[in-house]
């Protein structure tokens, strides 16, 4: 049976149930205006006669409007019957490792996913402030730039913005890719991407093997407006699924700019007034109830967090758009793409002195406290010595260190797109390029090599991590590695070889 | 002044009579579009007209039941120029025409105009009865869209303000059979 006959069978039994019928008024696709339906209620699925499911987006006097799932339009005079039931998606431990559309179909044709436990509402109430807890975790990005300068904590919203084509997926891919290794439960919302771009995500995360680990939720540009409207709900009732067992979660929704496009184009057909940028009046209000539902939480004693990463795209880089500012007024801070950088062709081309973690920092130990301040001056330093000596001044033997030691820091911040490194051989590197034993020829090779050991080889990682945890601070580990730096880097080529 | 006012309530109480009882005679949608094709026309006239002419130019030889009542009540549609109080009537049937409720019937066949008649009061003065003991509200207009559907089974399905009364004659012998127990009962 197909989904449409699927849709028509229910349209008769709902009417058998509910006793209750409406007809086609008008027709704006996507939106519906429905005579008739006196006892429907907002976000009620509807069913058509002709097989099309649409879901009531508002309720008047004398009609009601719903947002119909489909391409395909249908007629006016057309016979609708009300569920009586909300828009539910399946949730369950089978989405692991699946490509689902917001309706909870697999994204591959017929393809039936195993394994679904209940049937959620996609617009739930964000949990009250006595489940909620601080922020207090480390959440591992895999990129050193941010886990050093900018670090997450679990629970954290983050906004990731910066113009198209400046790696801002390759990013939260990367984290994703760290995250799904440690664990966490990943969830990509592509939403209205192309279905390459979704293909491409799910091949990535098959290439690295950690699909078990990672569920997309995905819509394409070519897909309903409503599809594309629930895409980061849907993405984040999975995630409250995974929340309620007591898991930690990493829900990436790429990216929430296209969202308010889609909800604007959609508010525009169905007669809501236009406010700034012909973005309709709730269009805050939609994106802060979304994001209010991730979080820390301690649900009686279980402990569970939902951390998101929003992406928004800016326009010539300018970040004080409409939604980009309302967004920023949102999350917890925002890690900015720079084009200006990606065209110096550093990677990943983030502006550590635009982007901002309110509740990261409060997530470090000491010895990560430690680097993210002599780090963050050193960088200081270093762009205001940039800029002097673009006056031609004279330059001296500190000026010169501090411009070489400059090249080297950012050449150890820089890494590949499918290159994630754990926190501890992050810490380690650094060390050893900051007591001056690595030099910028190495840097890269040298990490490299580490991490695979670190993951192959239990007695390196037992040294690396007694390492760090023996130390109290980051002044403390410096000392601890300047005495034993010849052995660590004898290991690290000898295991490589 | 006081007579005159006396006299002007008289003339709109006549004209509510009027348009109520023309409307009364448009009992299906299909008469109300017709109606409003026919008011349309006469909207669109500069001048004088006649009125079986016109009638003749839209719905050809077979004039509409109900035209000879519109004819015989707005005095201006026999003269062939229309007055503001015949306006109004031909304005208060079409706002009435606007407001009533739609009650769809669904059936296999053509029904007769006493059968039309009937179901309109039924509708009517149940309806009628139960809002005026809830809220006090005027009378409620209603207009019939009858759908005829070849191979529908015996009976009908009605459609009013979203609810459904289902009255197929299979239905209702099902149910009854089901609330009696007559198969426990009899066989």
């Amino acid at each position: 049976m197909s989904l449409k006959d699927t849709y028509r069978q229910s349209f008769i039994d709902v009417v058998e149930k509910n006793r209750e019928i409406g007809f086609v008024e008008e027709i704006n696709h996507p939106i519906v205006s429905i005579k008739g339906l006196p006892r429907a209620v907002c976000n009620e699925v509807v069913y058509f006669e002709s097989g099309c499911i649409g879901m009531v987006t508002s309720l008047s006097n004398r009609n009601l409007q719903v947002l119909l799932f489909a391409n395909e339009s249908v007629k006016v005079g057309e016979k609708v019957a009300r569920s009586g039931d909300v828009f539910r998606v399946p949730v369950g431990e089978g989405l692991l490792g699946q490509v689902i559309t917001p309706l909870g179909t697999s994204m591959y044709q017929n393809k039936v996913i195993p394994g679904i436990e209940e049937y959620r509402a996609t617009d739930s109430i964000p949990l009250p402030i006595n489940l909620r807890e601080r922020v207090q975790s480390p959440l591992e990005t895999g990129v050193s730039l941010v886990d050093m300068l900018i670090p997450l904590g679990k629970g954290q919203r983050e906004l990731i913005i910066g113009d198209g084509n400046t790696g801002k997926t390759a990013f939260v891919l990367q984290s994703i890719l760290r995250q799904a290794q440690l664990g966490t439960i990943c969830i990509y919302a592509a939403i209205a991407k192309k279905k390459s771009s979704i293909k491409k995500a799910e091949q990535l995360f098959e290439r690295h093997k950690i699909k078990d680990n990672t569920i997309i939720v995905g819509s394409g540009s070519s897909d309903p407006i409503a599809s594309v409207y629930l895409t980061p709900y849907v993405a984040m009732t999975v995630a409250e699924y995974f929340r309620d067992k007591g898991r930690d979660v990493l829900l990436i929704l790429d990216d929430l700019s296209t969202h308010a496009k889609y909800y604007r184009e959609m508010s525009l057909i169905s007669r809501k007034f236009p406010g700034r940028d012909s973005y309709p009046g709730d269009v805050f209000f939609i994106h802060a109830r979304l994001l209010e539902r991730a979080g820390n939480f301690n649900i009686n004693g279980k402990k569970s967090s939902i951390t998101c990463l929003p992406v928004a795209s800016s326009i010539e880089g300018d970040i004080t758009g409409y939604i980009q500012t309302n967004l920023m007024s949102i999350t917890d801070g925002h890690i900015f793409f720079d084009n200006a950088i990606f065209k110096e062709g550093r990677r990943p081309a983030i502006n550590y002195f635009l982007s901002v973690t309110r509740v990261g920092r409060q997530t470090q130990n000491s010895i990560r406290w430690g680097i993210n301040r002599e780090l963050s001056s050193f960088l200081t330093l270093h762009n205001k010595t940039e800029r002097f000596i673009h006056f031609g001044a004279e330059i001296n033997e500190g000026i010169k260190s501090t411009l070489e030691m400059g090249k080297k820091v950012y050449k150890f911040l820089e890494q590949g797109s499918e290159d994630v490194y754990s926190a501890n051989i992050q810490v380690i590197l650094f060390t050893l390029l900051w007591i001056g034993v690595l030099d910028d020829e190495k840097i890269q090779d040298y990490r490299t090599k580490a991490q695979v050991l670190y993951d192959k080889d239990n007695t390196f990682k037992n040294k690396i991590d007694e390492l760090i945890n023996s130390s109290g601070d980051f002044n403390n580990l410096l000392g601890k590695v300047s005495a034993s730096y010849k052995d660590l880097i004898n290991y690290i080529e000898e295991g490589s070889a | 002044m006081k007579s005159y006012m006396k006299d002007t309530k008289g003339k709109s109480k006549n004209n509510n009579d009027t348009d109520q009882k023309i409307f009364n005679s448009l009992k299906t949608k299909s008469d109300s579009n017709q109606f409003i094709r026919l008011y349309n026309a006469l909207s669109r006239y500069v001048g004088e007209f006649n009125i079986d002419k016109v009638v003749e130019e839209i719905f050809g030889k077979e004039k509409p039941h109900w035209a000879e009542d519109l004819i015989n009540n707005v005095p201006g549609l026999r003269a062939g120029i229309l007055s503001e109080s015949d306006m109004s009537i031909l304005n208060s049937i079409k706002e009435k025409i606007n407001n009533s409720v739609i009650v769809r019937i669904e059936m296999s066949f053509k029904p007769s105009d006493q059968f039309i008649d009937k179901v309109i009061n039924i509708i009517k003065n149940t309806y009628n009865s139960s809002i005026s003991n809830v809220s006090g509200e005027n009378s409620t207009n209603f207009m019939l869209d009858i759908h005829v559907k070849e191979g529908f089974e015996p009976g009908a399905v009605f459609y009013i303000k979203g609810n459904i009364l289902d009255l197929r004659l299979r239905r209702i012998v099902t149910s009854y059979l089901l609330s009696h127990n007559v198969v426990e009962r009899y066989l």
